[in-house]
């Protein structure tokens, strides 16, 4: 297991230098710059503003720089938000995204897993039916139309939750719901797939044989077994949630990640948008780790290696 | 291990769940605002010389006050920090006269000469301010701001090293004298056999250092400004490095004559400048605060010492910004909310959500798209007033056959703008009839622009393209919108229909869009202009042929004299204002834009929000208004949360 932490340590490191760097020659080669505004900026001001973010030295003087501050743990000053540094924009919109993306992961493994077994275990019944109906309906329908349906239904003809912002618990339904949804859908298609798999093993056979009731065999002896292929997913679902949420940021004004994200890689903020990928990249590359790690546990078949 | 793991592996899972959730889950809940309101994207600072924009401005104008205040009706200059003013009678120097109950929120006095070093600040090239062109009007302070400085001058040079016992971030040691000589070096250039350089521009100002000769008390002194790699050679060591060389700010007309009198000494008499003063980048800050804590730590609510209407009590990025009333504020008893909220909102239909759901009680903008539903509903609490705005078209007359001022004015006739506004638009704007859009006092914009395909066909058949025979395909450059994309689609069509020639409709990115224009790369391009103040000047000045915001290629020499000469020199408001009008006859005359519609603000208000006036600036201070609590919870009562 240590083998396996270090290689993933190389490849982290690689891959984030990579990216990073990606990241630093791509913004600069998109049109304009982080000075570029509505008016005409007189270009005594223009050199002073490049001078003020060291933007008129050479790319690769930046470069150098870039990395230099970067393993000093500065990530600088946002260009746009000129009163906040890099990382104090992440810092307070991380643990928002986390919340939500939590919120929204927990919905979707508790409605999926759920609806999963039922329907396997009603295979062809109503619930089946009915269940992977919405499912397809989950996976296909884009979270904007999700969104825009809730808040017609919940904050105006049913005024059940507030119509977006942040601050209270309530605020954190809609959205996660919206966001949660797709992934709720493909677990419960999972589940059901893995559940079927598992109940028609022998072993589920012995167990009814020996005369359990049907909720005690599923939950000793096929739960974990079906549960696997919703493990594997769990990477792929954080992912997804996680670089997902802008959409249902926006749509709900919520202060996460997501839209600081879109806004500095059109708005030319050449710091937040390499903080912005950094941030994704560490998380993207420990969530897979973790999942990895978690399979060693749920299933002893594997050796990590 | 691998066993006892596998055992634990669940339970810890399922723990480590749980406190996340419940983290997730607190919220350290505030209690509601008495006036919440929509901003808009999040702010870019509060420094209020370095921004721009609408949602900025409202935030400046609450926590800090100016010289000024404007009526929030007819936006005429009211007493803020300064309670009377005298214009002398060559109108070139104005004298305010500062309150003594003026005070900065930890309680020091707002001096004359707060305002006079928040002007060098604003007018100092380092901090780059984008508005710093609005005091240009001031002796001295054009060539302050641009760092120039010719043999003679007196100047003052600010060296690297703070004085001793100077705060941590106060300005390096400053040394005045006169310039006697000057000079660029170029270190290290490499020359081709002809002597011209063959580095590229950039490097060469990376290269380049500035010498210079001041003399200090009657003893030459030497400096060096460059980068330090090139400034620390041996050939410059009897040079002393130095930050900058500036004009000496004595030279420039903003003078503290005491503690509570600052004059202004401008260059040619402007009938607005007193006005001026109340637009937020002219705001004072805090001396002390800003040199102790350094950017940005002085910018957070802990640190921040202003002297508005309001204090900034907390900032979340992106969520929203608490105002708590100022009780330190010299007309404190007039101010009639205690708390603020500010909510930075990006999507206005998602605002308009919050305000419908009865979360806010004004949205300062409504989605375009929604509009016209709201007028058709004539619901009372919605506003649209017009805006000191104007939607147009720029053409690049370096490019044929633009270059022909018929086919500008073919063009320009082509455009039928009663259907673009009543048909695609929908929002209340109206159709431009000039440039200059209406409701500035004393000043009537000359008539143009009439829809009139007759003598559009004519004109482009005068040009050499009957029909549109031969006529080149032109393309029209928009920036990505949906509403944008209606507009240009409906002229398209106006065009083919009336004069049959046919443009091709390209859309970019905001930056990229920018950059073409500015690079004079395109034919015709949609642009937008907002008025800074009340004066037909603020939209006149963008034509001279150097004026960074022309970009159509278009000069005109008459123009130019008009607007630099004769207008700033014009003895009275009225010669000045024909004067304008003169300026605006000859853009209108030979069309290097087509000017389209001008502009409408709307916005939405509960009606228990007393004291919210219109006007056309869509300004809307916010210490003047006042909430109904009664009624606002009556009203709140029959909604819900």
């Amino acid at each position: 297991m240590t083998a396996f932490l270090c290689k993933r340590l190389i490849w982290f490191v690689i891959t984030l230098w990579a990216v990073l760097t990606a990241t630093f020659f791509l913004v600069r080669a998109a049109p304009g710059g982080p000075y570029t505004r509505d008016r005409a900026m007189p270009p005594h001001v223009e050199e002073q503003w490049k001078a003020k973010y060291n933007l008129d030295d050479t790319v690769w003087q930046q470069y150098v720089d870039y990395f230099y501050n970067l393993a000093h743990l500065d990530f600088g000053m946002c260009f746009k938000m000129h009163d906040f540094t890099v990382f104090e924009v992440v810092a307070a919109g991380f643990p928002v995204s986390a919340s939500l993306g939590l919120m929204a992961l927990l919905f979707a493994i508790v409605l999926g897993v759920a609806a999963g077994i039922v329907s396997a275990v009603q295979r062809g019944g109503i619930w089946d039916l009915s269940l992977m109906t919405a499912a397809t309906f989950g996976i296909a329908v884009p979270s904007f139309v999700i969104a825009s349906v809730l808040i017609i239904l919940f904050v105006f003809t049913w005024p059940m939750f507030p119509a977006a912002g942040w601050g209270r618990p309530i605020n954190l339904v809609l959205p996660a719901f919206c966001l949660g949804a797709p992934y709720a859908a493909y677990i419960s298609r999972l589940m059901r797939t893995g559940m079927l798999e598992v109940l028609s093993q022998d072993y589920i056979r012995t167990a009814y044989a020996k005369g359990l009731s049907t909720p005690s065999v599923l939950r000793r002896h096929a739960l974990k077994g079906a549960m696997l292929p919703v493990v594997s997913f769990l990477g792929p679902a954080v992912a997804g949630i996680l670089t997902g949420s802008l959409v249902v940021e926006k749509i709900f004004a919520i202060p996460g990640l997501g839209v600081h994200l879109v806004n500095a890689a059109t708005q030319n903020d050449y710091t937040l948008m390499q903080g912005m990928v950094l941030v994704y990249t560490v998380l993207l590359f420990s969530m897979n780790t973790l999942v990895d790690l978690s399979y060693m546990y749920i299933d002893p078949r594997v050796e990590l290696e | 291990m691998y066993a006892f793991g596998r055992k634990l592996f669940p339970i810890l899972l399922v723990a480590l769940l749980l406190l996340a959730t419940y983290y997730a889950l607190t919220f350290d809940e505030r209690p509601p605002a008495d006036f919440t309101f929509v901003n808009g994207t999040e702010i870019q600072s509060i420094d209020p010389a370095i921004v721009t924009g609408q949602p900025e401005g409202r935030i400046i104008r609450s926590i800090y006050e100016g010289l000024v205040n404007w009526h929030p009706e007819d936006l005429r200059p009211i007493p803020g920090v300064a309670y009377k003013w005298d214009v002398s009678d060559d109108k070139k120097t104005i004298t305010f006269h500062l309150r003594d109950d003026a005070l900065w929120s930890d309680g020091s006095p707002v001096t004359a000469h707060d305002f006079v070093y928040s002007y060098r600040r604003f007018l100092d090239p380092v901090l780059a301010a984008e508005y710093s062109y609005q005091l240009y009007y001031v002796t001295g302070a054009e060539k302050y701001n641009r760092g120039e400085v010719d043999i003679g001058d007196a100047v003052e040079v600010e060296l690297p090293e703070r004085p001793a016992g100077a705060p941590e971030f106060a300005r390096g040691e400053v040394v005045r004298g006169i310039l006697r000589e000057q000079r660029e070096v170029v270190v290290d250039d490499e020359l081709d056999a002809a002597g011209k350089s063959l580095l590229d521009d950039d490097e060469q100002r990376r290269r380049t250092v500035r010498l210079f000769v001041v003399d200090v008390d009657g003893t030459p002194n030497r400096f060096i400004i460059g980068r330090e790699n090139y400034r620390d050679r041996e050939q410059f060591a009897e040079y002393e490095p130095a930050s900058q060389v500036l004009l000496d700010f004595a030279e420039v007309g903003i003078k503290a004559l005491d503690e509570h009198t600052l004059e202004f000494t401008l260059k040619n008499p402007v009938p607005y400048f007193v006005s001026l003063t109340g637009f937020y980048p002219l705001y004072p800050v805090h001396q002390k605060s800003i040199e102790r804590w350094g950017y940005p730590a002085w910018t957070k609510p802990e640190n921040l010492v202003s002297n508005g209407a309001f204090l900034l009590e907390s900032r979340d990025i992106r969520d929203r910004i608490r105002l708590v009333k100022n009780p330190k504020y010299w007309d404190a008893e007039n101010v009639k909310v205690n708390t603020i909220d500010a909510l930075a909102v990006e999507s206005s239909i998602t605002g308009l959500n919050m305000y419908e759901n009865k979360q806010v009680d004004w949205v300062a903008t409504v989605p375009t798209a929604i509009v016209p539903e709201l007028i058709k509903q004539k619901r009372p609490d919605f506003h649209a007033t017009p805006y000191l705005t104007i939607a147009f078209f720029r053409f690049n007359v370096t490019r044929e056959p633009l270059d022909d001022p018929r086919v500008r004015r073919a063009l320009t006739l082509a455009v039928n703008r009663k259907q673009i506004v009543e048909k695609v638009t929908r929002g209340g704007q109206i159709p431009a009839t000039s440039f200059v859009p209406p409701g500035i006092e004393g000043y009537e914009s000359p008539a143009c622009c009439e829809y009139d395909p007759k003598e559009a066909r004519r004109l482009l058949a005068e040009a050499g393209f009957p029909d549109g025979k031969g006529f080149p395909k032109l393309t029209f450059l928009y920036n990505t919108s949906e509403d944008l994309k209606k507009i240009a689609e409906a002229i398209q069509y106006q065009w083919l229909d009336t004069l049959g020639i046919r443009v091709e409709l390209i859309n970019q990115e905001w930056s990229a869009f920018q950059e073409r224009v500015r690079g004079l790369k395109y034919d015709i391009a949609r642009a937008g202009w907002i008025g800074d103040y009340v004066d037909p000047n603020t939209f006149l000045d963008m034509f001279t042929t150097e004026g960074g915001n022309n970009q159509t290629g278009w000069s005109n020499r008459e123009y130019d004299d008009l607007i630099k000469n004769r207008v700033p020199a014009a003895a009275d408001r009225e010669t000045r204002m024909d004067l304008l009008r003169e300026a605006e006859e000859i853009l209108l005359d030979e069309l290097p834009v087509l000017p389209l519609y001008y502009g409408v603000s709307t916005s939405m208000v509960r009606p228990y929000v007393k004291n919210y006036h219109e006007n056309i600036l869509d300004v809307h201070p916010l210490k003047d208004i006042q909430v109904d609590q009664a009624a606002k919870a009556r009203e709140l009562g029959r909604g819900n949360q």
